[in-house]
């Protein structure tokens, strides 16, 4: 009996210091959690929208959204199962409700007052646990600006706060982190409820988003190496194919990845075309660019009437035509599409492209091209530029049967894909992707065509020009949509 | 959400300096407390009730919180008091605002309360806008700052709860009531 009692009080004093250490512990990281998270591989877009800053701001920026994203890119940085991927300068409507997360300036939440004293709440939807929606909402009557370092206060003594170490803190509610100094915690953390010196995440902060989607395999180095190989990446892409009305215009996609906006230049050509020989050119093309949401970013009609008119001459890449249209702008990682469509409904063989005109990690690894598939010069022509001088290896996909899963009418039954060097030598081809020999190669890369009479093939190519040609294998026409992707990626 | 520290903070701010490590909540001071809410109370929370309310871009959930009025120490609060606030759990959506304070039906307050109705969380300083009430190691009832941390006195608001919360006992609920009744009574008498 005595010795069951000194098993107790040791067993006792045992689970004692041994709550004691747990106490202890969670006292070394004080992070706290709202309770609930995104499914683990969501990619959450953002709809950045806060506007132009209406003054150049003390880090140089002149928009609000610029200089907010910066706080996207550090959460990405230190996140494994969940990424957040921004849409500059979108215009979609700010709602509650909508499935849509943005982040915004207002005067109420929602239609109901700030309290004083607030610069930004961030408002979440979730069911069952799972977050399906962040809105961000900074308060109008709060005075911002965009720096580093310690916190500023204007003469009245009130705080000029930094917006990008807000959203920072606000993202972090948008990924289920809460306050750990309202849960009796005193750690350092960008996630405090008030504002302070501190504007980059901090180890407590780390170690909440670790808990929650994992920690990245490696930490992210913000030295960059003092001389870069040249980038051996798709500089530019481009489709050239009969430009219709309705369904039938040139619809281009490109993905931008990596951490950085990137800045672009499209172009729709037309007229130009005809000195090439073409016949039937686009006289007046139209360019539109949307996002991944399908909400219009940007568009121009005849590039000189173009705010940034002095940029596109600047970059040596003016169209030779005026009646050719040129939309020169800065992009966030994400997915993006381009319209090029004939003015008052016309037609005719036209011309997307789009050159990368910085050289930073961001890139473009992805182009995309529906359009009506026709014979002879009217066939699905894609071209891209590998720069550097190292080889690239890409997959490219001609589809057509698929689409009509998606609604599309008329498509293209059965697409032939041709690759063409600079030189103009056909260096490889496909028709249905099963049999060209490359199958378990293209299953492997896990985005094989999901119909068998579509054409895809992979080839290792070097820094140079390339043409992807589409056509129908039966002479068939049709929509059609070529892709091109970049695996080194 | 973030809040700013404010003007009164800018002073504190100057002196201390700010080291990498004073980022906690400064709370409204209790002059702040007592002339920005309409309606302060003592009470109970006996129901909780969400809804959806607003169309469009603005449709939202809202839950109402009532309390059984128990002592009322500024306003006229009657004696059930339903305060709206935004956010809230209808079947299995829920929609939360940042630092929006939770309450569930038991829950023992003094509430300092502003345009109710209209404010997104309708609490002087939000969560610093709710004092819950506890029973002592004693059976003495006192109060926890929106901190979490013990009351001992109420120029303790505003900014130094965390050195002074530990340096006196704590306030107990009467005293505060109190001295939230002078100080109502006080500015009704100076009001023209």
């Amino acid at each position: 009996m005595n010795h069951n009692r000194s098993v107790c009080r040791y067993l006792l004093r045992l689970a004692f210091f041994a709550c004691g250490a747990i106490l202890l512990a969670v006292e070394l990281y004080g992070y706290a959690l709202e309770g609930k998270s995104w499914p683990k591989g969501t990619v959450i877009t953002m709809q950045m929208e806060m506007g132009a800053a209406g003054r150049t701001l003390q880090d140089g920026s002149t928009n609000w959204d610029d200089a907010a994203v910066p706080a996207i890119y550090e959460w990405n940085a230190n996140m494994l199962n969940v990424r957040i991927n921004p849409v500059m300068n979108s215009s979609k409507p700010v709602a509650s409700d909508d499935g849509i997360n943005s982040a915004s300036f207002s005067d109420t939440v929602f239609g109901e007052k700030f309290s004083s004293g607030v610069l930004a709440v961030t408002y979440y939807l979730s069911q069952s646990g799972q977050m399906t929606e962040a809105d961000v909402l900074f308060n109008k009557a709060a005075l911002f600006d965009s720096y580093r370092g310690d916190l500023q206060f204007n003469s009245q003594g009130q705080c000029v706060c930094d917006v990008q170490r807000v959203f920072l803190h606000e993202l972090g509610h948008a990924l289920g982190l809460a306050h750990p100094d309202d849960h009796g915690q005193t750690v350092n953390a960008i996630m405090n409820s008030v504002v302070s010196n501190l504007y980059q995440l901090q180890p407590d902060d780390l170690a909440g988003i670790h808990s929650l989607y994992g920690a990245p395999a490696t930490t992210p180095t913000p030295t960059p190496s003092p001389s870069p190989p040249p980038p051996n990446r798709l500089v530019n892409l481009s489709t050239r194919m009969q430009v219709g009305v309705g369904d039938n215009v040139l619809i281009g996609g490109f993905i931008i990845q990596g951490d950085q906006p990137k800045k672009i230049i499209l172009r729709a050509i037309g007229p130009s075309l005809a000195q090439g020989g073409i016949a039937g050119v686009l006289q007046d093309p139209k360019l539109e660019l949307h996002d991944a949401a399908g909400a219009l970013l940007q568009s121009n009609d005849n590039w000189q009437s173009s705010p940034d008119v002095q940029d596109i001459i600047d970059s040596s890449l003016a169209p030779s035509d005026p009646h050719e249209s040129a939309i020169l702008t800065r992009l966030a990682p994400g997915n993006y599409t381009a319209i090029v469509l004939g003015v008052n409904n016309t037609t005719g063989i036209g011309l997307i492209e789009s050159y990368t005109l910085d050289t930073n990690a961001t890139h473009a690894a992805n182009i995309s091209t529906r359009g009506r598939v026709g014979a002879g010069d009217d066939a699905l022509i894609g071209g891209f530029i590998v720069g550097g001088h190292t080889s690239k290896t890409i997959l490219v996909r001609a589809l057509g049967p698929s689409l009509g899963n998606s609604g599309v009418d008329n498509v293209l039954g059965d697409p032939l894909v041709e690759m063409y060097d600079a030189n103009g030598q056909l260096f490889a081809s496909n028709d249905n992707w099963q049999t060209g020999g490359q199958a378990d190669q293209i299953t492997a890369t896990g985005i094989p065509p999901s119909d068998p009479r579509e054409a895809a093939l992979i080839a290792t190519v070097p820094g140079g020009d390339f043409t992807a040609v589409v056509r129908g294998a039966d002479a068939g026409e049709g929509l059609g949509l070529v892709e091109i992707y970049d695996l080194d990626q | 959400m973030k809040k700013t520290l404010g003007f009164l903070l800018f002073p504190a701010l100057v002196s201390f300096g700010l080291t990498s490590y004073a980022t906690t909540v400064i709370p409204p001071s209790f002059d702040q407390l007592m002339t920005r809410a309409q309606v302060i109370f003592e009470g109970e929370v006996t129901g909780l009730r969400s809804q959806w309310i607003g169309e469009g871009s603005q449709h939202r959930i809202v839950t109402y919180v009532t309390f059984k009025v128990d002592d009322a120490l500024k306003g006229d609060p009657g004696t059930t008091y339903s305060m709206r606030m935004l956010g809230g759990t209808v079947d299995d959506r829920t929609m939360e605002v940042s630092d929006a304070p939770k309450f569930k039906v038991g829950d023992h307050d003094v509430l300092f309360i502003e345009n109710n109705g209209s404010q997104f969380i309708p609490l002087v300083g939000l969560q610093h806008g709710r004092f819950r009430v506890e029973k002592d190691s004693s059976g003495r009832q006192t109060l926890l700052t929106g901190n979490g941390l013990p009351l001992s006195d109420v120029n303790q608001l505003g900014g130094k709860e965390e050195t002074l919360a530990r340096s006196r006992a704590a306030l107990s609920l009467d005293d505060f009531k109190s001295i939230v009744r002078l100080r109502a009574r006080s500015s009704q008498n100076q009001t023209p």
